[in-house]
Parts: structure tokens; C-alpha cells; sequence
């Protein structure tokens, strides 16, 4: 009977107990996926609202709002041609995304020829002293002659010291000089294609009224047919960032990654992933860097070279030396692993169906094997 | 108990979520570069602005000089004028970038020259055309018109180290011997010249045969072995203005002299009773000392940029040979080990390599080993080459190869350390035992 009694007494223990703790357990289980999905509701029933009006619920979420206050005047002008064909197509909830993206593609494009022409036109009269090249002019005419035709319009105004390197035997080259450089790089990298695009739009966006809707629903509504949230924000954040960096200056590149304090986790390449992006970059490389002489004198300087991409494959800003030491010609090893990095822009090959994990890439330049 | 079991549960729970969460990578992906391409690196020479008095024939002069310069050292590859899209007309413009990536120069030359009565300045400024910035700073050169060959080979070698990260060798000079004649009865000359072959100026008449001049530390004076008086005897030159003196008046041949680092000694061979040793010379005392003795051959000896050690060649093994010894004798270490025999070794001003002449198989070769005879690496083959000499930067070697036959004649070479761009260097007549100055000041 006791051992009976005993049994019952623990069997009735452990139900009691269950009841009493077992509850709050799967509760606190189903609280977790009921927040998720509650999240969801909400932003579904306020995506509704918000397609309808086209305001609230995107103002909450992401971070390019500080960074392209300059921008914006400049871009806003385009804008209000192209606005009233997005309210028209808004209305479709679902559809949006796949109308918006072949919206923005008519604007860019008037976009693009408005700059382009902007472009254009002091080329044409600084060309006037090459009258021997029009044969280079046709061909070279493409892409990057345009933007650094306005880099040289702008340079002339800042004066050069002649009298500076006049007066001693060694004077330094005009900072300002370097500068203007600097920014032209950067000008010249995003470029031709993929810059005025989708930065344009996204800028105004970002800036003024809703803009920034636009770009939240082309993401999301991919994402929510396919996966969570998780997916949705990396897709978001890089482009979004990309598209600020396009229409940016360098130091508001900076700015905006500084805003960032904690790293932005990489998307996890599978071996085979890692292995496509490194035979890409390698087989670029390997035509395109040219170590400095002192590899074959025994001068083998190892870089290390950060390097950031849009998710056209195109750079966004200047490579970054990351190597902790310097010696002897570890400066020329440097400049030219960058003009080897430079040269092979861009690197669209990536596949920009894993972006998360190429957006940044380190690029370890090891001549050891090059020399004799 | 089942409370405990939860709590675990849900630590764990937690836990794993945390582990997932910090799953994702944090570091780009590192992506490891070990192959490329070796070649001349592609550079242009804008047109310099004329200012002043400047003609454009001027400029011409001076700008082929800074090419060929740069494209002889065989580093560089010349984007022609032709295939400029764009042309400088002021040197305080900025640069079009790409007018100039889109004919792939990779490096971008700028500049002025300005002729103020006799005064020539010179200005320039080097560019990286991909990364669209300056390569260091811009720089300025002012001297009479005189020197402007040397003002271009300044340019020459700012260019080349700033692009290499090495030092510098065109604004240097070369001391040799000019031949002239039939072999059995040939004439010969001290003669000085650039580097590049141009301002030669002899040194002595013909009268009496020369041999093996060598540079001093400061480029101002030279050693040599005349035979004057009949006998060998080593002298010391100045080359500026030609005083000479003999260093060593006791009897006995001497030859093969070569400076210290410091310029205070010269080492040399000295035969004596038909016993050919080393000797150090102090030249200041006249002090003479002994580093080697034996029955065999010692000669031919070099110092270690440090001053601390001489390479020498010797028959003391029963074959010509490469060994080492310390600058103040004793004993000495062979470093030579290949087949065939080994003479004329020099010591790079680097410190790092050592520069021979080997006899193999019948054949001459210009080699380079490491001072501890390892990594031996024959960069040339002739029926004749000899006389190694090092550019100031250890770079590039200068010998002399002489044709085979009754009509064959010494010319000087010039190669790289590497063995590539083999090249003749220019000179007024036939010339043999190169000597390379160090960089000029």
C-alpha cells in the first residue's frame, strides 16, 4: 500500500507539476513565434495601410536617413516627373513590386542622360586642344572619360602653386589637388552603369517624402513569399547603402559606415560559394597584377587589401591598405595590388544572388611564388 | 527537479539561439592572390610645358633622355606620344585621368622646363593613373644648362624609386678602358663616361697600356694599373683634375686594386718573387699589410659593403676559385663550388649577392651567387665575358664581352640582375673593365 500511496503520491506530483510549470513553458514557447508572428501581422495590416497611404511604416526602418542630406536638392528635381506614375501603380499592393522596378528603370534613364549630357558638354570643349584624337575620342568617348571630364572643369579653379615649387628644389603637390583625386576615384568606380539608377531614386526616397517605400517593398514582398525577416534585411541593407555611397562623395561614404559601429555579419558562403568568389577574383588577378620589380630581386612584400563592391561588382570606395607591417616597397607593393584591383573593375561575375557574402572581400596579395 | 530540468531547457534553448545568431560571419571573406603577371610596367612621358626660353627642341632633348632612362632599365614600357589622347598644355593643369587609363598607362609623367638665361629648372610630377592620385611629390631641379642631362637622369631616378621602392642608378657614371687596334697591338685609354654612354672623356693618352680602373667611394677618384713604367704598378687617379700618383712604389707587380667602403684603404694583388698575395694599402700612410700567403694565386679581391669581409678569388684549392676572408686576413672560407673556375668576384652594394665571372665547358658566363655561395644563377654565356660591375643600387650589372676572331673587339654589356634586358652600352670606341660610380650628389 505504501509503495501504492508513494506512487500515486509522485504520479499526481508530477501532473500537478506539470500543470503548474509545464504551462508556462509551451507558453513561453508560443510566445516567441506569436511576437514573430504578430510582427508580421503588424506589418502587413500597416504595409497595407501605408501602400495605401505610401508613408508611415518605412520611415521606421532603416538608417539612410542622415547620410544624403546633400544629395537630396540636387536629385529632387528629376523626381517629380517620374512621382505621379509610381502613385498611379502604388494602389496594387502585391504587384508593386514588380511595377516599381520597371518604374525606376525610365527614370534612371532620364537620369542618366541628363548627367551624362551635363557630362558630356565639357568634354567636348576641352577636347578642342586634342585636335588629333578624334579617333580616341569615339572609342574612349564610353564611360569614365565623361565623369573625369568634369573632375578636370572643376580642378583648374584651384590654383596651383607654381611659385611654391618655385622657390625650393622639393615642394609638395597642392593637397587640394589630391583631393579632388580622391573624389574623382570614387566618382569613377560606381559610374557609368548602375550609379545614377537606383541611387537616384533611393536618395530622393530617403530624403523627402516616401520615397523610401519603394525600395522596402521590392525587397520585402520577395522575402515574404520566400523566407523571414532575416532575409530581408540583408538584402535591404546593402543595397541601400550601396546607393547612398554611389551618389556620395568619399567622406560621406565614411561617414555613413561610421554611423555603423558594430559589423554587419556576412552571409555564410557554402565551400563551394567561397570557392566560385575566389576563382573569380583569382583568374581577374592573375592578368591584371603586375608586383613591383622587387619580387624578382627577392623583395616580396605580402598586402593585405580590403576592398568593398556594390552589388553590380563595382568598387565603392578606394582600396584599403590593411597590412599591420611596412617595410621596404611594401608602398609600391601596395599601390600596385590596388592598380591591379582597379584595372579588373568591375568584378560582375559575383553573383549577386550571394552579395552578403562578397560585399567586402579581403584580397591577400602573396608575390613569394612570382620571383625566382 | 522538473523545475531544475526546465530551467536547463530553457538555457540551453537560449543558448543555442545565441549560437546561431553569432553563426554568421563577421570577417570578409579572405581570398589569397599568388599568381600574376611580370612586365614592364606601362608608362607615358607628357609633353613638358615650355617656359621662358625654352624651345621645344629643349624640351625634346630632355624628355628623350627621362625615357630612355626609364625603358632601358627594361622595368618600363613607353606609351609612344602618338597614342597620347590628351597633351598637357600647362604643367599646373590637372590631369585628365583617363584620357590616360584608356590607353593603360599605369604611371603618368608631368613637367616643365624653364630656361632662364643659362639657368635650366626643372619640374615634374608623377601620377598613378588607375588610383588617380600623385606618386609622392612633385619635385624641382635647378643647375646651369650644362648639367641638364644630369637633371634629366635626376628625374630618371626620382621616377624609378618612387615606382620600384628601390634605389636608384642613372645619374651615375662609368670608368673603362677604351681599346682601339688590332689585338696585338691595341691601344688603350682610361676613359669616363655616363652611364648611359653620353659626356665620355679620356682619362690618359695611349701611350702606355691601362687596366682594371675602379671607382672610389666619393666618385671622385680611381684606382688603375698602368704599366708606366714598365712594370704594373697601381695609381691613384683624380678624375676630375687628373692627378695621379703611384700607391705602391716598393719592388713587385701590383694590380687588381679596388677601394674600401670607407675610401681609406685599397686592396689590391701584389706578385712578388712570383708569389701573387692580397695586400690592404692605407692611403693616407702608405701603411701596407698582408692579408693573404701561400704558394697560390690571391687576387682579384672585393670588399663587403660593411667593410668587414673581402671575396677574393684563388687557385689555393688547385682550381680558380671564390672565397671569403675577413678584411684584416687570415683565414678564408671557399664559397664556390659548381664546375668550372671561378675569378673577378665583386660584391653587390646591397650586401646580399656576390658577381663572377665562371669558365665552363669553354664558356664565359657573367653569374651571381649569395655570400654564402648558394642560389649561383649564370645570367649571360659568350665566348668571352668578364669583368663584372655592380650599378649603385645592385640592380643591374655592367661586364665587358669580347667578339671571337683576329677582328673580335670588347664591347660592355649591361644586364639585370635577373638576367633579362641584355643590352650593349654605347660607347665612343671598343671598351672592356667596366667600373660603376655610385650615385651622384
Amino acid at each position: 500500500m505504501d509503495i501504492g500511496v508513494k506512487i500515486s503520491g509522485t504520479a499526481h506530483a508530477i501532473l500537478i507539476s506539470i500543470a503548474i510549470f509545464g504551462a508556462p513553458i509551451f507558453s513561453s514557447d508560443e510566445e516567441n513565434p506569436i511576437q514573430i508572428s504578430e510582427v508580421s501581422l503588424i506589418s502587413l495590416e500597416e504595409f497595407e495601410l501605408l501602400t495605401k497611404e505610401n508613408m508611415p511604416v518605412f520611415q521606421s526602418e532603416p538608417e539612410p536617413e542622415v547620410q544624403e542630406p546633400e544629395l537630396e536638392p540636387e536629385v529632387q528635381e528629376p523626381e517629380p516627373e517620374p512621382e505621379p506614375e509610381l502613385e498611379v501603380q502604388e494602389p496594387e499592393p502585391e504587384p508593386e513590386l514588380e511595377v516599381q522596378e520597371p518604374e525606376p528603370e525610365p527614370e534612371v534613364q532620364e537620369i542618366i542622360n541628363e548627367s551624362d549630357s551635363d557630362l558630356i558638354a565639357p568634354i567636348a570643349d576641352e577636347d578642342n586642344l586634342g585636335e588629333l584624337t578624334p579617333e580616341f575620342n569615339e572609342n574612349a568617348a564610353p564611360k569614365a572619360a565623361e565623369i573625369i571630364s568634369d573632375v578636370s572643369n572643376e580642378a583648374p579653379e584651384e590654383p596651383a602653386d607654381i611659385g611654391a615649387l618655385e622657390d625650393t628644389s622639393f615642394e609638395k603637390v597642392n593637397g587640394a589637388d589630391e583631393e579632388k583625386l580622391e573624389i574623382e576615384l570614387n566618382e569613377n568606380t560606381p559610374a557609368e552603369e548602375s550609379t545614377t539608377q537606383i541611387v537616384t531614386e533611393a536618395e530622393e526616397q530617403k530624403s523627402d517624402l516616401v520615397p523610401s517605400r519603394t525600395s522596402k517593398p521590392k525587397s520585402r514582398p520577395k522575402n515574404l513569399k520566400t523566407t523571414k525577416e532575416i532575409a530581408i534585411k540583408p538584402k535591404l541593407k546593402p543595397k541601400e547603402v550601396v546607393e547612398a555611397e554611389k551618389d556620395t562623395t568619399a567622406e560621406s561614404i565614411l561617414e555613413s559606415l561610421k554611423e555603423k559601429k558594430e559589423p554587419e555579419p556576412f552571409l555564410n558562403l557554402t565551400p563551394a560559394q567561397k570557392e566560385s568568389v575566389g576563382n573569380i577574383i583569382r583568374n581577374k588577378m592573375r592578368l591584371c597584377w603586375n608586383p613591383p620589380v622587387g619580387v624578382e630581386n627577392g623583395l616580396t612584400n605580402v598586402m593585405i587589401l580590403g576592398l568593398k563592391f556594390d552589388i553590380d561588382g563595382k568598387l565603392v570606395e578606394s582600396p584599403v591598405n590593411l597590412t599591420p607591417n611596412s617595410g621596404v616597397g611594401s608602398l609600391q607593393a601596395f599601390e600596385a595590388a590596388r592598380r591591379a584591383v582597379i584595372r579588373c573593375s568591375p568584378y560582375n561575375e559575383l553573383d549577386p544572388e550571394i552579395y552578403d557574402g562578397w560585399k567586402e572581400l579581403n584580397l591577400k596579395f602573396n608575390p613569394k611564388n612570382m620571383g625566382r | 527537479m522538473k523545475y531544475f530540468i526546465k530551467i536547463v531547457i530553457i538555457g540551453l534553448v537560449f543558448f543555442m539561439s545565441k549560437v546561431l545568431t553569432l553563426s554568421a560571419e563577421t570577417k570578409p571573406l579572405m581570398i589569397e592572390i599568388t599568381q600574376g603577371i611580370i612586365k614592364p610596367m606601362p608608362i607615358a612621358l607628357s609633353q613638358f610645358t615650355a617656359i621662358g626660353d625654352t624651345t621645344p627642341q629643349y624640351v625634346d632633348q630632355i624628355t628623350s633622355v627621362i625615357m630612355a632612362d626609364l625603358v632601358g632599365s627594361g622595368l618600363f614600357r613607353e606609351i609612344p606620344r602618338s597614342a597620347h589622347v590628351s597633351a598637357n598644355t600647362n604643367f599646373n593643369n590637372p590631369v585628365k585621368f583617363s584620357d590616360w587609363r584608356v590607353i593603360n598607362v599605369d604611371a603618368l609623367i608631368t613637367g616643365s622646363v624653364n630656361i632662364q638665361g643659362d639657368k635650366l629648372i626643372l619640374q615634374f610630377r608623377l601620377f598613378d593613373v588607375f588610383a588617380q592620385k600623385p606618386l609622392g611629390e612633385g619635385l624641382q631641379f635647378q643647375a646651369s644648362i650644362g648639367n641638364w642631362r644630369r637633371m634629366a637622369h635626376k628625374i630618371s631616378d626620382a621616377v624609378y624609386s618612387r615606382l620600384t621602392g628601390e634605389a636608384a642608378y642613372f645619374d651615375s657614371r662609368v670608368v673603362y678602358i677604351s681599346e682601339q687596334g688590332p689585338k696585338n697591338a691595341r691601344k688603350k685609354r682610361l676613359t669616363i663616361m655616363d652611364y648611359d654612354g653620353a659626356n665620355s672623356r679620356f682619362l690618359t693618352d695611349d701611350n702606355d697600356i691601362v687596366l682594371a680602373p675602379r671607382f672610389s667611394p666619393n666618385n671622385e677618384e680611381i684606382v688603375y694599373t698602368s704599366y708606366e713604367t714598365g712594370v704594373p704598378k697601381v695609381y691613384l687617379m683624380n678624375v676630375d683634375t687628373l692627378n695621379k700618383r703611384v700607391l705602391d712604389d716598393q719592388p713587385g707587380m701590383t694590380f687588381a686594386p679596388r677601394f674600401s667602403p670607407d675610401g681609406r684603404n685599397v686592396v689590391m694583388s701584389l706578385t712578388d718573387r712570383g708569389n701573387t698575395d692580397i695586400y690592404s694599402v692605407v692611403l693616407e700612410s702608405r701603411r701596407k699589410t698582408r692579408l693573404t700567403s701561400g704558394p697560390s694565386i690571391d687576387t682579384a679581391p672585393s670588399f663587403s659593403p660593411d667593410g668587414k669581409q673581402i671575396v677574393f678569388e684563388s687557385d689555393r684549392g688547385g682550381r680558380q676559385q671564390i672565397y671569403i676572408m675577413s678584411s684584416s686576413g687570415g683565414d678564408a672560407t671557399r664559397i664556390s663550388f659548381g664546375k668550372g673556375s671561378y675569378g673577378t668576384p665583386v660584391w653587390s652594394p646591397r650586401g646580399d649577392m656576390i658577381a663572377f665571372t665562371k669558365i665552363s665547358q669553354g664558356r664565359f658566363h657573367i653569374g651571381v651567387m649569395r655570400t654564402d655561395g648558394s642560389n649561383e644563377r649564370l645570367l649571360t654565356a659568350s665566348f668571352l665575358d668578364e669583368g663584372p660591375t655592380w650599378s649603385p643600387n645592385g640592380r643591374v650589372i655592367m661586364f665587358f664581352r669580347e667578339s671571337a676572331g683576329t677582328n673580335g673587339a670588347p664591347e660592355i654589356f649591361s644586364v639585370d640582375v635577373t638576367g633579362r634586358n641584355l643590352k650593349r652600352v654605347k660607347t665612343i670606341q671598343n671598351g672592356s673593365d667596366p667600373s660603376w660610380s655610385g650615385l651622384l650628389k
